[in-house]
């Protein structure tokens, strides 16, 4: 088992390393920060001396690897506009989007779950079919428009709620709602495949054989086996919610790291693209190692595997 | 056996259900009718509200309500180029909000066009007879934030920590480069020895009409005494506010020392809330539920907002102009042609532009620089003429069937300069004229035209950034080497050599003129519109705004003068 963990480790650190590699490289192709830094009035001493203050007259290998060595250390660098550490970046806009991310998908869990239980144990009915509809059209519908229509109807013109911002609690419900329902499509699908499969299975024909009411059957046999892939999903679901959830935080307003991925992608800051990439890919990487390990732990077949 | 009658129990257990339940109440007790703004959830954030006028800053006795309102006005800006709190670190933009926090050297109008003695910590300054020393007498009983009062001293120690090599001011190089020596003879005279005879460039390199954050003063004492990083996170000036608090990338919050200011009086608004919202829709949606008193705002969103906001357009626009990358000009090529460059300018719809594409704001005139630059004498546009554009054309010998032109066009601060491109195209394309357009990013195009790597026969479709002393402007764009040269002629070359070595600002705008009169004549710029960045604003403040200068964006500090 420890040998199993300790692949699965490597394996975990190589994939990090290689999304490093891959969003350094990628986000220096967008081209260069200092005209929009600079402006088009500056002087080319003027260009000469930010690139030497910023380091990006280096070659490319060795700006990797003075960043791979910071990294190390736990330096994230600083950022190109404001010169701030990336790092009490994230720490200090996390918390907004850890409390959007947790909501919504606490909601998308609550509706996700009877809706996939729901769905499954009329498989093929009028309500099955309604739900996998209800499902795919969530799934497919863009966050950017449904947020757009929201704000429209529940702030502009119903003034129910803030269009934009983080003033209270009535400023997550908007967005909140959003994401939910993004999540619930695809969550919804997975627990009743899910639940198809476990109810299918021989565990849950014995429970039946022994008179287990069908309502036990469902939430107390079927649904826990179920779970398991929707937990792992859901997991890789928060690191994208909280980290890169760049549409709906823009269009919300929602001070998050969302939000500030997508300023940073704007003017070309290297070093806060490159942390919250990495963050995102450390926490998905990370929630898939922690199921890993579980599942170890809880089910034998899996070191076989 | 169970009967087949029996109805099976799948659904969700009742602890679900009530769980979802209470959810679904507690978001219905959320949601209520009325203003969004008549409560806040949030004990941080103060009740917003619109000022009733920049010149009455506390509301009639009769209808005050039970407990102080606070006066808080909320800007939305797009995007900062950089969100440094220290004068020093910043790059470009910036001293809008931080003209706030610290007073400049030399002021500006409340209109944001032209040098002032009024509204600066210099009450007057002399200039020596050759201009290789400049005096500048200070006001009295000015203070920072802290208690101690703005001095000679701190002036001398602004300039004196440009020379730090990590300073990314744009202009630091050219005023520690003039600096021979500075004296502070007493604590309200500041007497600067210049390298040469530059005191006219200086004073406008040291006035925040022409700069960038270089003019503003900061505390010697307070600096030297907590360090330059301490300083950066927690600024103090001799401003009308303070920096209250800021989350990077989202907003900053000043508020009003409650002092009566030598500039802007006893300030209109209690708070300043400056927000970064890069999404438009998102802007719009809050100014329409008043959660936004100002906005940046596009074109594309001017129906959402007419006849319910007011509408205002910067007074020193940008000027897009098409001109040719002349080092991509050879002797034979058909852009060193002249009447070939007037087919070229006769083809263009300026008006056509201005009202279908910026929908009727802006202006169309000859100039390369905004109209507003001060003494700049108007030069007419060419009139749209496809026929006069042909005869052109016919007359210069240009074979169009082996025509190789690239068309570049790139995205500068929301200016739709794309669909423009494609206009002008399409309409030299109507005579005879193909070009190739390549739509492709600042910074790429910008790289390869001081590279000199553009391809042949370049055409560029250039925004100026409006500015009342574009010398930096016009050194890259009018010599031969500049580094973004539009001309390669000898007549330009030495008006702009004059312009350089003006020691007057007589000198200097007379040389500006000349520059533009030539490259009007020559065709080596043709304007095709003068438009700046729009602002819409609720009402009640509309009339206390003044747009100012285009790159300045948003001319915050004219809506806090109060009485």
């Amino acid at each position: 088992m420890i040998r199993h963990f300790s692949i699965r480790v490597g394996q975990a650190l190589l994939a990090l390393l290689v999304v490093l590699l891959l969003v350094f490289l990628s986000s220096r192709a967008t081209g260069s920060p200092l005209d929009l830094l600079l402006g088009p009035q500056a002087t080319q001493a003027d260009y000469a001396r930010l690139e030497r203050e910023l380091g990006l007259d280096q070659p490319i290998h060795v700006q990797f690897g003075r960043y791979a060595v910071g990294l190390a250390s736990g330096d994230m660098g600083k950022s190109l506009r404001t010169r701030e550490p990336v790092a009490s970046m994230i720490a200090s806009t996390a918390p907004a989007s850890i409390v959007l991310g947790t909501a919504s998908l606490a909601v998308a869990a609550l509706l996700a779950v009877p809706l996939g239980v729901f769905a499954a144990s009329h498989r093929g009915q009028l309500v099955d079919r309604a739900t996998t509809a209800l499902s795919v059209f969530w799934m497919s519908m863009a966050p950017f428009w449904f947020g757009i229509v929201l704000i429209a109807v529940f702030a502009v013109r119903l003034r129910w709620f803030p269009a934009g911002g983080n003033a209270g609690i009535r400023s997550i419900v908007l967005p909140g709602l959003t994401l939910a329902l993004f999540a619930t499509g695809g969550l919804t699908r997975l627990i009743r495949t899910s639940m198809l499969e476990a109810l299918g299975s021989e565990y849950v024909r014995l429970a039946r054989s022994t008179g287990a009411s069908e309502r036990r059957v469902l939430w107390r046999h079927a649904l826990r086996n179920a779970l398991l892939p929707a937990v792992n999903y859901l997991g890789i679901l928060f690191a994208l919610v909280i980290t890169v959830n760049a549409v709906v935080e823009a269009v919300f307003d929602w001070p998050g790291l969302g939000r500030m991925v997508y300023n940073a992608i704007l003017s070309r800051d290297f070093p806060v693209v490159q942390g919250l990439v990495l963050l995102a890919a450390t926490i998905a990487i990370g929630v898939n190692l922690l199921v890993d390990v579980v599942m170890l732990g809880i089910d034998p077949r899996t070191r076989r595997g | 056996m169970r009967s087949t009658t029996t109805r099976l129990r799948t659904g969700p257990p009742i602890w679900w259900t009530a769980l979802l339940s209470v959810i679904l109440l507690v978001l219905s007790a959320c949601a209520g009718s009325g203003d969004t703004d008549e409560t806040s959830d949030s004990t941080e954030a103060p009740t917003t509200t619109a000022a009733t006028s920049s010149t009455d800053s506390t509301p009639p006795a009769e209808e005050a309500p039970e407990e102080p309102a606070d006066t808080e006005i909320v800007i939305a800006k797009e995007r900062l180029s950089n969100e440094a709190l220290d004068p020093l670190m910043s790059t470009s933009g910036g001293k809008e909000y931080m003209r706030l926090v610290f007073d400049p050297l030399i002021g500006m109008n409340r209109e944001g066009t032209e040098s002032s003695k009024e509204t600066g910590i210099a009450r007057d300054w002399i200039v020596n007879e050759d201009g290789t020393q400049v005096t500048f007498m200070l006001r009295e009983g000015i203070t920072f934030s802290n208690g101690d009062e703005v001095t000679s001293a701190d002036v001398a120690f602004t300039w004196e920590r440009m020379n730090n090599p990590e300073a990314l001011m744009p202009n630091a190089g050219f005023i520690t480069e003039s600096i021979a020596s500075v004296e502070t003879p007493d604590p309200y005279t500041v007497v600067v020895n210049l390298t040469g005879p530059v005191a006219f460039q200086f004073i406008q390199n040291v006035s925040i009409i022409s700069s960038g954050t270089e003019s503003l003063i900061v505390p010697k004492n307070y600096i030297e005494e907590v360090g330059v990083e301490a300083f950066g996170a927690n600024p103090i000036g001799s401003g009308p506010y303070v920096l209250t608090s800021r989350q990077t990338g989202q907003e900053m919050v000043f508020d009003s020392r409650g002092e009566d200011h030598f500039a802007y009086g006893v300030p209109a608004f209690e708070r300043v809330t400056l927000r970064i919202v890069p999404e438009l829709t998102s802007r719009v949606s809050q100014l329409l539920t008043g959660e936004f008193d100002v906005i940046e705002i596009d074109r594309s969103a001017l129906s959402q907002v007419e006849g319910d906001f007011v509408v205002k357009e910067a007074q020193m626009a940008d000027t897009l102009f098409v001109g040719s990358a002349s080092p991509t000009v050879s002797e034979g090529s058909p852009l060193a042609n002249p009447s070939f460059r007037e087919a070229l300018s006769l083809a263009i719809d300026r008006e056509g532009i201005l009202e279908a594409l910026l929908l009727g704001f802006g202006k169309t005139h000859g100039n390369l620089n905004a109209l507003a630059v001060p003494g700049i004498e108007e030069l007419p546009a060419d009139a749209y003429d496809l026929a006069a554009a042909e005869s052109a054309l016919a007359e210069s010998g240009v074979d169009t069937s082996t025509l190789n032109l690239t068309f570049h066009v790139w995205d500068y601060r929301g200016w739709n300069t794309a669909e423009i491109g494609q206009v002008i195209q399409q309409s030299w394309d109507s005579i005879g004229i193909t070009t190739n357009l390549l739509h492709r990013d600042y910074s790429t195009v910008r790289g390869e035209w001081v590279a000199r790597e553009l391809p042949s026969d370049s055409i560029v479709l250039f925004v100026l950034p409006g500015s009342p002393f574009p010398s930096g402007s016009m050194a890259a764009l009018i010599p031969c080497e500049g580094p973004l040269t539009i001309a390669c002629d000898p007549a330009l070359d030495a008006a702009a050599a004059t312009a350089t070595a003006a020691t007057t600002e007589d000198a200097w705008y007379s040389a500006l003129n000349e520059i533009e009169r030539l490259s009007h004549d020559m065709r080596v710029h043709m304007t095709v519109v003068e438009a700046g960045p729009l602002v819409a604003l609720a009402p009640n403040i509309a009339d206390a705004y003044f747009p100012g200068q285009s790159y300045a964006d948003i001319n915050i500090p004219s809506l806090v003068f109060g009485s």
